[in-house]
């Protein structure tokens, strides 16, 4: 418990941990300036407008509705002098041209929606915290190696294993408390914006539950890229080891073997980049199009196909990457010589 | 006495990727006993530094026991460390970290009350600069605070490698001074280092190691006079034909620019009546004492040579065990 009072003093403490809090703030700051200046909250004249343009949509659409209605009783024999031609299965002339569905909103300048946009928001603040974790993570350990700290620490506290998962506990958990920090912010500057230049919405408990899953999932990715940032950096015994495979990663995994992949053909490429899982885990699940091999339907039709990935396999996919690194961070440590 | 830190037959291979492995201790043994400076000599690569890592747990023997405050090492050493305090080469710190973080830290992982922080920062006169980054400190300063964090636990066995690096001749004094009090107050100091006059001025014991093995161990005292030759520069007016008449007798001679030094000289007296009775007469007969550092270059076989260049691994090797004064 000393240790772990010791490293959470350490890990606020330390320049890089401010640094990059204060980067990961700046750039929520900067996306709450550009949503900012694009959203404007609708005065009554605006409004008026907006109101009697949906009006003349509507009038619109119900005449849409009833030529198309008319050509469908008269049945063209030839479909290209069809206005409308074949409709979609399943759809009707009612069904497409529905007057209720134009609303007023659809007239009037864009305005920022806490209900409906806070969910993509909660996203993008999951990726940089994901971001924030994995370099912190890294220095955390890398630095206290490069520095001589560990060595310190070890001639206090000899027990290495015991050591070890004290300092990733306490990152575990500091940043758990930053990331607490700092989604209070985004939401309460996000909810702030809505109120000032925008428009809450209708926040109902599901949507309340909804914003708290999206937050706990973009948390648990951000722990995942922390602990893997400080195994990996306790193996190479420096920062630079984890954020240069990580940029080596980006760069020639994520770039260079996906245009590789791409070349040749694989089928669904997309499930050997991990930012596919990321993306399946803060979304629940990420759809692809398989276009490079079709599949044949009943009539002989070649055409692509949707396939997903669920966030239990990206559970798995980043579960497996954690227990490995660290299995073999703490192997090493345990039997690795501190010169 | 009681022994404080005993080591047997310790044995440590460095293995390399590439290339052969390389033996840094080689059945090495050491005795340091309570209450005692004890100096841990060696030249640069003969195992002074693997061996302290050994001991603090840095390092895995492969072979050989460890004994430290009574306690068996590797197993015994969560139940000794916070009894032993230890300063292992260069000092190496958080460079954005004040000094008093720093301790403050270390203070707090290793359950220290608040207040022996200023204690030790006063001790190494480190008080009006610890609030100051670490990356600002000079080497000294840098080297006083890495020995400020070995005094924090209030250590009963402190190792210190290289304590004096960087000082300034007034803190290589304080520091000298620093260790007789801490060994008074029955604090056992093991220290290693390459001051060997320091060594010599402030140490009881010493153990010499060369190539991973112990070549000579014990009291200061008895280390140096081990090797005391029994020698004595004489000085005469014709220190030629001097040694000529003293060679006569059967004792070893060697002839200098101005004098002559002669070897296993049992009687001084009888050297200057010799001389007298040839009508010469001695204007100078001074016993050549070796000291620490001579001992060292000796027993290490260390000492410089005109026109060879000495490299690292260039030293003695004793046989398994070394040599006990």
């Amino acid at each position: 418990m000393r240790v772990v009072r010791a490293e959470w003093a350490r890990f606020f403490a330390r320049r890089f941990t401010r640094i990059m809090m204060l980067v990961v703030l700046g750039i929520l700051g900067l996306i709450m300036v550009g949503l900012g200046a694009n959203t404007q909250k609708p005065n009554p004249a605006v409004i008026a407008q907006a109101e009697e343009q949906a009006a003349r949509a509507r009038t619109e659409t119900v005449e849409m509705r009833q030529q198309c209605e008319t050509e469908q009783a008269n049945a063209p024999s030839d479909p290209n002098q069809s206005r409308f031609g074949q409709l979609p299965p399943g759809e009707t002339c009612a069904s497409i041209f529905n007057p209720a569905q134009v609303r007023a909103e659809d007239f009037m300048p864009h305005v920022f929606s806490f209900r409906d946009e806070t969910q993509d928001m909660l996203k993008v603040y999951g990726g940089l915290l994901t971001l924030f974790a994995f370099a912190v993570g890294a220095s955390f350990i890398g630095a206290e190696w490069s520095s001589g700290g560990v060595m310190n620490l070890l001639l206090w506290r000899p027990r290495r294993l015991r050591l070890l998962a004290s300092k990733l506990g306490t990152l575990l958990l500091a940043v758990t408390t930053a990331g607490i920090g700092l989604l209070a912010v985004w939401v309460a500057a996000l909810y702030g914006l809505a109120m000032l230049r925008g428009r809450i919405g209708d926040i109902t408990p599901g949507v309340v539950q909804s914003m708290a899953l999206t937050s706990a999932r973009a948390m648990g990715l951000a722990l995942a890229a922390g602990a893997i940032g400080f195994a990996v950096a306790s193996l190479g015994r420096n920062t630079a080891t984890a954020l240069g495979l990580a940029v080596g990663y980006a760069i020639v995994f994520e770039i260079g073997a996906r245009i590789v992949i791409e070349l040749a053909e694989v089928i669904k490429p997309e499930r050997w980049f991990l930012s596919s899982y990321a993306r399946a885990w803060l979304d629940q699940k990420a759809t692809f199009y398989e276009w490079r091999h079709c599949r044949y339907d009943t009539t002989g039709t070649c055409s692509g196909y949707e396939w997903t990935l669920n966030m239990n396999q990206a559970a798995i996919v980043f579960g497996s990457i954690v227990v490995l690194t660290l299995i073999t961070a703490f192997w090493v440590f345990r039997r690795r010589d501190v010169t | 006495m009681v022994a404080v830190l005993e080591i047997q037959g310790l044995r440590k291979t460095y293995r390399r990727r590439w290339g052969a492995a390389r033996p840094a201790l080689d059945g090495f043994d050491m005795l340091v006993e309570s209450g005692q400076v004890h100096g841990f000599l060696g030249p640069n690569g003969s195992g002074k530094t693997t061996t302290l890592r050994t001991l603090l747990g840095l390092v895995r023997p492969n072979a050989g026991r460890m004994r430290i405050l009574g306690h068996e090492l590797p197993d015994g050493l969560p139940k000794v460390a916070r009894r032993v305090g230890a300063i292992v080469e260069s000092p190496q710190f958080f460079g954005n970290f004040t000094g008093r973080r720093t301790l403050k830290l270390l203070a707090t992982a290793g359950g220290v009350p608040r207040k022996r922080i200023t204690e030790v920062l006063e001790l190494v006169g480190l008080r009006d600069r610890a609030g100051e980054r670490v990356k600002t400190y000079s080497l000294g300063m840098k080297q006083r605070l890495a020995v400020a964090s070995a005094l924090l636990k209030s250590p009963e066995l402190l190792i210190l490698d290289e304590p004096a690096n960087g000082l300034d001749p007034a803190g290589i004094r304080e520091m000298r001074d620093m260790m007789r009090g801490l060994a008074d107050g029955g604090v056992t100091v093991v220290l290693s280092s390459h001051i060997l006059n320091e060594v010599q001025l402030i140490c009881d014991s010493v153990t010499i190691i060369s190539r991973g093995r112990r070549v000579a161990a014990g009291p200061v005292s008895q280390v140096i006079a081990a090797q005391d030759q029994g020698e004595w520069r004489v000085r005469v007016a014709d220190h030629q034909r001097a040694a000529g008449i003293i060679a006569k007798s059967g004792l070893e001679v060697a002839v200098h620019d101005d004098h002559f030094v002669v070897s296993k000289l049992a009687d001084p007296a009888w050297l200057s009546r010799e001389l007298a009775a040839n009508e010469m007469w001695v204007a100078e007969l001074t016993p050549l004492t070796p000291d620490l550092e001579s001992v060292f270059l000796e027993l290490t076989g260390t000492a410089p040579e005109q026109g060879h260049h000495r490299q690292v691994d260039e030293s003695v090797v004793v046989g398994a065990g070394g040599g006990q004064a």
